[in-house]
């Protein structure tokens, strides 16, 4: 039988290994061996060597490249990659040597790509640089690009600032990856990591606390007034609130604060606000909200901070997990898993509500209007828009496991069918495949 | 007269499984009485790692037991082979036929019953033989009592008559004797438990229907069947023979789930069963061809072990082996000794005839396995893959497994298929290495270190080959891995092997290949351990031979490069980013082109420094073919360095095997670094770092080549990088900045130089500021002093030296060395708040061009300050009797100093001559300075210097006679009463300075006394200033439009 993908002939990015963790590596690697699977061949272009301008391995990269012919290029685990892979005099291996369509999969499109274009990012306004928009545009709009972002508001932010058109970016869905949907058709141990109800994922209280730009006492305030009003409307998305808030400033200050899309100070603080300070506050303020008991996992960005969780937030705190072997089997042996969506996500969710759905699992988070469009109703079953919808749901999921066994199985059966890496792929390459036009 | 027919296997069927059997064992044992009696238990279908059931309460059985036992053990392949498709692991029918088809055809009656029965006799009779001697043939049962639970566990196991009496006394005391009837052809409810038939007639019958393999009925189908054959009879045993029946369901057993049993078809194969003889299964019911074995409990590879073992062993260990559960230092070796224990655990569960092949490169483990496996009586030879053992020969006795598999099957394919266990080395020996105390495992030979990537990549490729096997239902070996229980080899295996997780001691893991959804994506852990195999056992590379280096030879030092055959000695880890120095000498070994003509020059780039904590630079002495060649600084962190080093043609001429070493004076130990920092080490780390490799690249020595008037771009766009040493920044787009204090460069010229040549330098910005200005720069060329620089400002100039032929000649590389007198960083002068490199300027262009004529035209003027000509007339005496020009001039050193003047033109008649003197070496005791002049030998003046030290005129005339029409003219100063510059308290230089020339000229006694020292920039006349104008409005007009253009995009 011949497989979707078969006589495709694609070159990916595999990060270095020891970036994140390695988790991206990880991901990577699923993602290769998925296309694979589905009958592409593939050649795995390792960036480690362009980060380090190794101009040996560059050079011979470039000549088996060019002896594979590949059809296009794709960004494993996201665009991120595609960018760092440039010869010394900085020519874009995908766009600017080979010249073929580069498929560039967005994670948080809407803050990593300005900073990995514009960085390193300043995180006080004196050391501030202008033309971001016409540096971040330059690259962006290469026109063998190809962008896909699992995300409608990056789209809009990005199109309002003159960056990208929204009509050059097509939506999808997070994918589940690879690995989340294997563990689907697993039976675990029942008692590996066995809840009642968890959260996993990171909260950032060190960095919170030493963020540089709160010693300017109008960006501190600015800040507060974000979060309160972020703490006021759950589900709004913080990026709306920061540009709002930046907006409702008067222009010297504006001006003053380099709070402009044009600045890179503006791409750090908001990098920061929303990654670090939302993250933190939004997930701290949801999980202290909770009314039942609850296990924390993760954390391991900031290890040193478990005890802070334990004392000052009373959080039973258990251990970091492994991504791919160890929270797939929390998310199938947990009632409830709970969760905030990472704040770099402005209408779209994190890989992680798909993962957990992939395996089996039942994920309440906060409301994301593409995931109500990609999944209909079902998704207001796992939705909450506030912390007394929140508690409300939790109450009534534990009480009734089998309409909990229902939704999830449901929402498994889509994203297993519909919204994994798998069905991606065969939709951007092969069922609407821009990149041959 | 009887055989017992009984099946099991090793598992915790139930609960409490090893006592139960052992009192039923036991207590059959003790009713058997004839020479033939026997019990034959089938070992159904334990796992292959694992002994037999009977192996494993083999020491709880009674003499008795043991003497009567005959065990078959039906392996899974074979029991999964027979069944085929069931969710039992073990299935009556098939069992009890492997028995009876070989039980022993002297006995006339087979009993079928099981191991958890015990059996009572009535008191007329002594043994089972005496109740069925003289039964007629039929089928006869016997009902079974139930005991309770804490009843059988409270027996003595190992006392059978005392589980009989209690048996007999406990039934009726406790009630226990309640008889449960059946249908009439089985007499009495689980008739299983005491089925006793002619041996005879189940082979009529063709034995136990094995197409029941679900489970359950199996008794009531051969009752049905032998009851239909003895004319619709089933006698009872009751009156002879009581069974008693250790219950054991007080947890379920697969079996006894009741609410998801599976079990056979009762209609199918009970109720409407018409046929006693089972034809569909006349040839093939109990695997009559099949060669199951029988265990020997005397003489097999599980009794023999322990004298195998000791008399392998020799003699007993003399001492405790010293050893290291997280060694990262010296992890390639074990104890061969101490570990074969655990190796020979393992093959007692192989059959006699197992097929065992060594994998490895360690002759001393080799010998012993290969003599201890022939001491447990394995009748076929160890094998050895003959490709991995390089370090010594094998042992008599062994084979080499075939090198050249059949048709196009592989080695591993031939491995992977044919044998029953390979046993994958990691460990090597060390005999008659001496190698001491051993600080990291790069200690040990490169090419015996390699060859442990071998082994790694056979357990790779073997691995792959038994997943294709298990694909496509083939049998595959089972794995053995020697010295890989911890750090990398652990690691490396997990990967690959499905293995318990053993004891660091132990040293083995024992297990098969991943197949299937066992097999793992190699995502990042197993990223970073493959990077350290490949580091230290080349685990990627088979080809280990030496490259033949050339020039234009590029080496790629990181994990996507291919470094192996070039490494040896400490190199450490290797990443995408480069290869760690990892101890005192790392050395690149490359057989040289054997045409080449030239020197090579070896480029370095160096990814990372280790520095301490203190960021002190790091030292490394280069040596080629055991020369010292350079020796090399390396300050910055992170930041990329480039080292190159000469390759004299002279080292490699010949040679087929050249040897460049990099011997850091200084690495840091991690583990320090770590503690000082703060932190904790999880374990040891003996990594001592330095630097970080990522590529050499070899090219002739014309890329050193600086042709006169071409300047050499040191930006980043240009070739400049290619002459400059580790001392200098990465270049950008205005040039390289000194690092240090001491920068170098090399350069050579490729054509014949004839005279003097100008070295034109152009400098765009110093470490100077405000507060710190001026910095001091000493020039020199091959060691030689030629300028002493001053740069004040951080604007764009032009310096100049001109350079003595003899310094530059063709064929070799001269240096350029620019001695930094105060470094300093970007932090220190304000300029950032974290770049602390020390810096001394930046360096632009360089050109060479020559200097023109060397003859003296009479009245011309000598300049003796820097950038002046005075080399011309100086020449060898530059470092010895002149130093170099500095702004002022050039000091003469010692009592005596001269300089030869060459005329275009003989002159005529008398010749006055006229100096400045910039200053003279005044001072102390000595407030005035003696100097006698002297032309061609003959003395022409005598001057007296001092007190005062202003610069000032003097004249000498020389007289006709002295030069008597020659064309050369020597003018010698001697000042005998020179004094060291420092120990006047001017300066730390060590040398006797005499006076300082600024200028000369001979053939005339009028000279001017310059403006010394550095001069304010030049005014211009107004005319050119006005004339000016335009251009500087039209400039000035760029600018602006350029910051509006910004503006605007920035808007």
């Amino acid at each position: 039988m011949s497989q979707p993908l078969e006589g495709l002939r694609l070159v990916a990015t595999l990060p270095p290994h020891d970036w994140f963790g390695g988790i991206d590596y990880n991901f990577a690697i699923e993602m290769t061996e998925e296309l694979r699977r589905l009958g592409a061949e593939v050649f795995d272009l390792h960036v480690g060597g362009f980060t380090t301008q190794n101009d040996i391995y560059i050079r011979s990269a470039i000549d088996a490249l060019k002896s594979f012919r590949p059809d296009a290029a794709i960004s494993l685990p996201n665009a991120l990659y595609i960018l760092l892979c440039a010869t010394p005099d900085r020519q874009n291996i995908f766009t600017d040597v080979l010249q073929i369509p580069t498929l560039m999969l967005w994670d948080h499109g809407l803050l990593q790509l300005p900073q990995q274009i514009v960085g390193p990012l300043p995180l006080d306004p004196k050391e501030s640089t202008g033309g971001c928009i016409r540096r971040i545009k330059s690259v962006l709009s290469h026109p063998l690009y190809l962008h896909y972002s699992p995300d409608r508001g990056h789209i809009a932010a990005l199109d309002k600032l003159g960056i990208v058109d929204r009509s050059n970016v097509r939506f999808f869905l997070q994918p589940a990856y690879p690995n989340y949907v294997r563990y689907g058709y697993r039976t675990p141990s029942p008692s590996a990591f066995r809840t009642r109800m968890a959260f996993a994922g990171n909260v950032y209280l060190k960095a919170t606390d030493t963020l540089p730009f709160r010693q300017e006492p109008e960006l501190a305030a600015l800040e507060a007034r974000v979060q309160a009003a972020k703490k006021a409307r759950l589900t709004d998305c913080l990026w709306d609130l920061i540009t709002s808030e930046i907006d409702a400033l008067d222009a010297p200050t504006r001006k003053r604060l380099r709070l402009d899309a044009n600045h890179s100070f503006f791409w750090g603080f908001m990098h920061e606000e929303i990654e670090t300070m939302g993250n933190t506050n939004a997930r701290l303020g949801v999980l202290t909200a909770l009314k039942r008991d609850f296990d924390f996992y993760g954390n391991f960005v900031e290890p040193g901070s478990v005890a802070r969780l334990r004392d000052q937030y009373h959080m039973r705190f258990r251990k970091c997990l492994d991504y791919f072997n160890e929270l797939p089997l929390l998310f199938m042996n947990s009632d409830i898993i709970v969760d905030v969506v990472n704040l770099g996500y402005n209408t779209g969710v994190s890989p992680k509500i798909m993962g957990c759905f992939a395996c089996g699992g039942f994920i309440l988070f906060d409301y994301k209007e593409d995931f109500h469009q990609g999944m209909g109703d079902a998704a207001n079953e796992v939705m909450y828009r506030n912390l007394d919808e929140l508690n409300a749901k939790v109450e009534e999921f534990l009480g009734n496991p089998r309409k909990r066994r229902d939704v999830a199985r449901y929402l498994q059966n889509r994203v297993c069918s519909e919204y994994n890496f798998a069905a991606l792929s065969k939709k951007i390459l092969v069922d609407e495949p821009a990149w041959r036009r | 007269m009887i055989s017992i027919v009984l099946y099991g296997r090793n598992d915790s069927h139930g609960y409490n499984l090893p006592k139960r059997a052992a009192i039923s064992f036991n207590c059959m044992a003790e009713v058997l009485r004839d020479p033939d009696d026997e019990i034959l238990f089938v070992d159904c279908n334990t796992s292959n790692e694992l002994p037999t059931f009977i192996e494993a309460i083999y020491d709880t059985l009674t003499p008795k037991a043991k003497s009567v036992l005959r065990v078959f053990r039906m392996r899974p392949q074979l029991y999964w082979r027979m069944v085929g498709h069931t969710h039992l692991f073990a299935t009556e029918p098939h069992t009890r036929n492997v028995a009876i088809r070989r039980s022993n055809p002297r006995n006339r009656w087979i009993l079928t019953t099981n191991t958890d029965m015990v059996f009572v006799l009535d008191k007329s009779i002594s043994s089972l033989g005496d109740a069925v001697r003289d039964l007629p043939d039929g089928q006869y049962i016997a009902p079974r009592f139930e005991v309770p639970e804490p009843v059988w566990e409270s027996f003595p196991r190992s006392d059978p008559q005392e589980i009989i009496r209690l048996c007999e006394d406990l039934g009726p005391r406790l009630h226990l004797h309640e008889v449960a009837l059946r249908v009439p052809y089985m007499r009495f409810d689980s008739p299983g438990d005491f089925q006793l038939m002619p041996r005879q007639t189940l082979f009529d019958i063709c034995g136990f229907d094995e197409r029941m393999t679900h489970g359950w009925h199996a008794d009531s189908n051969m009752c049905k069947r032998l009851c239909l054959y003895f004319g619709n009879r089933t006698e009872s045993l009751a009156h002879l023979v009581k069974g008693y029946h250790c219950d054991h369901t007080r947890v379920p057993t697969p079996l006894h789930q009741t609410d998801i049993k599976l079990e056979n078809n009762l209609q199918q194969f009970v109720w409407d069963m018409e046929e006693a003889v089972a034809h569909h299964q006349k040839d093939t019911w109990g695997a009559p061809n099949e060669p199951v074995e029988e265990l020997d409990f005397s003489n097999g590879p599980a009794a023999r072990y322990l004298c195998a073992l000791t008399e392998t062993l020799g003699g007993p260990q003399q001492a405790p082996y010293p050893t290291d559960a997280n060694d990262a230092r010296n992890f390639v070796f074990y104890y061969p000794e101490h570990a074969l224990p655990y190796v020979a655990a393992h093959f007692t569960v192989y059959p006699p005839d197992a097929r065992f092949v060594y994998a490895g490169n360690n002759p001393r483990m080799l010998e012993l396995i290969a003599e201890c496996a022939a001491r447990m009586q394995f009748t076929r030879p160890l094998h050895y893959v003959a490709e991995l053992l390089s370090g010594g020969s094998a042992p008599a006795g062994t084979l080499p497994a075939d090198p050249q598999p059949a048709g196009d099957e592989s080695l591993e394919r031939h491995l992977a298929a044919n044998y029953d266990l390979i046993i994958f080395d990691f460990g090597l020996d060390q005999t008659g290495l001496n190698l001491g105390q051993v600080a990291r495992v790069t200690d040990w030979p490169r090419e015996l270190r390699y060859s442990l990537g071998a082994v790694a990549r056979s357990l790779e490729a073997c691995s792959e080959q038994c997943d294709r096997l298990q694909r496509s239902g083939g049998r595959y070996a089972d794995f053995l891995a020697l010295n890989a229980v911890h750090y990398v080899f652990q690691r490396f295996i997990g990967q690959f092997m499905l293995a318990t997780e053993t004891p660091y001691p132990v040293h083995i893991r024992k297990g098969r290949a991943r197949v299937g959804e066992d097999r793992r994506y190699k995502g990042s852990p197993w990223k970073y351990n493959e990077d350290l195999m490949r580091s230290y056992f080349a685990y990627d590379e088979a080809d280990h031979s030496l490259a033949v280096v050339a020039p234009g030879h590029a080496l790629d030092l990181t994990s996507q490069g291919r470094s192996a055959r070039y490494k040896d000695g400490d190199w450490g880890a290797m990443d995408y980013t480069g290869s760690w120095i990892d101890g005192y000498r790392a050395a690149i070994v490359f057989q040289p082109d054997p045409s080449l003509t030239g020197d090579l020059v070896a480029y370095l780039r160096i990814t990372e420094g280790f520095l301490n904590l203190d960021d002190h630079p790091i030292h490394l002495k280069v040596f080629f073919e055991g020369e010292q060649l350079a020796r090399w600084t390396i300050y910055m962190r992170y930041e990329i360095s480039r080292c190159k080093v000469v390759l004299p043609l002279r080292l490699m001429a010949g040679k087929t095997s050249c040897r460049l070493e990099l011997r850091p004076q200084d690495p840091q130990s991690a583990q320090q670094i770590l503690i000082a920092k703060g932190q904790q080490p999880v374990s040891e780390d003996p990594r001592e770092l330095s630097i970080k490799v990522q590529q050499i690249l070899f090219t002739g020595s014309d890329r050193l080549a600086c042709p006169l008037n071409q300047a050499i771009d040191f930006t980043r766009q240009g070739a400049g990088l290619y002459h400059l040493d580790e001392c200098w920044t990465n270049p950008d787009d205005l040039g390289a900045w000194t690092l240090g204090p001491e920068a170098g460069l090399d350069v050579l010229v490729p054509e014949p130089i004839d005279g003097l040549i100008n070295a034109v330098f152009t400098i765009t910005d110093a470490a100077v500021s405000a507060e710190q200005s001026e910095i001091g720069v000493t020039v020199a060329v091959n060691g030689l002093d030629l300028a002493t620089w001053t740069i004040p400002t951080r604007f764009t100039e032009q310096r100049r030296i001109l350079v003595p032929a003899h310094i530059l000649e063709s064929q070799r590389p001269a240096r350029f060395t620019f001695r930094i007198d105060a470094p300093r960083s970007p932090k220190q002068l304000g300029w950032n708040s974290s770049d602390q490199r020390p810096l001394g300027f930046r360096f632009t262009k360089l050109e060479l061009r020559p200097a023109g004529s060397l003859r003296y035209r009479l009245g011309a003027l000598i300049d003796f300050a820097e950038g002046g000509d005075s080399i011309t007339f100086i020449g060898d005496g530059l470092g010895s009797q002149w130093t170099a020009p500095d702004p002022y001039g050039s000091w003469t050193i010692g009592a005596e100093s001269s300089m030869k003047v060459s005329f275009e033109t003989a002159p005529a008649g008398d010749l006055p001559a006229a100096f400045v003197i910039s200053d003279c070496n005044l001072g102390g005791s000595s407030p005035r300075l003696p100097v006698r002049v002297k032309a061609n030998g003959h003395v022409v003046g005598d001057w007296t210097l001092g007190p005062d030290r202003e610069a000032h005129k003097r004249s000498i005339n020389i007289p006709a006679a002295v030069l008597a029409g020659s064309s050369e003219l020597t003018l010698t100063f001697e000042i005998p009463d020179v004094q060291p510059a420092a120990s006047l308290g001017w300066s730390d230089d060590p040398r006797p300075l005499g006076i300082r020339l600024a200028r000369a000229v001979i053939g005339s006694a009028h000279i001017e006394i310059p403006l010394l020292g550095p001069q304010p920039p030049a005014k211009r006349p107004m005319i050119r200033r006005i004339l000016g104008l335009p251009f500087f409005a039209v400039h000035v007009g760029r600018i602006v439009a350029k910051v509006a253009l910004k503006k605007w995009q920035e808007r």
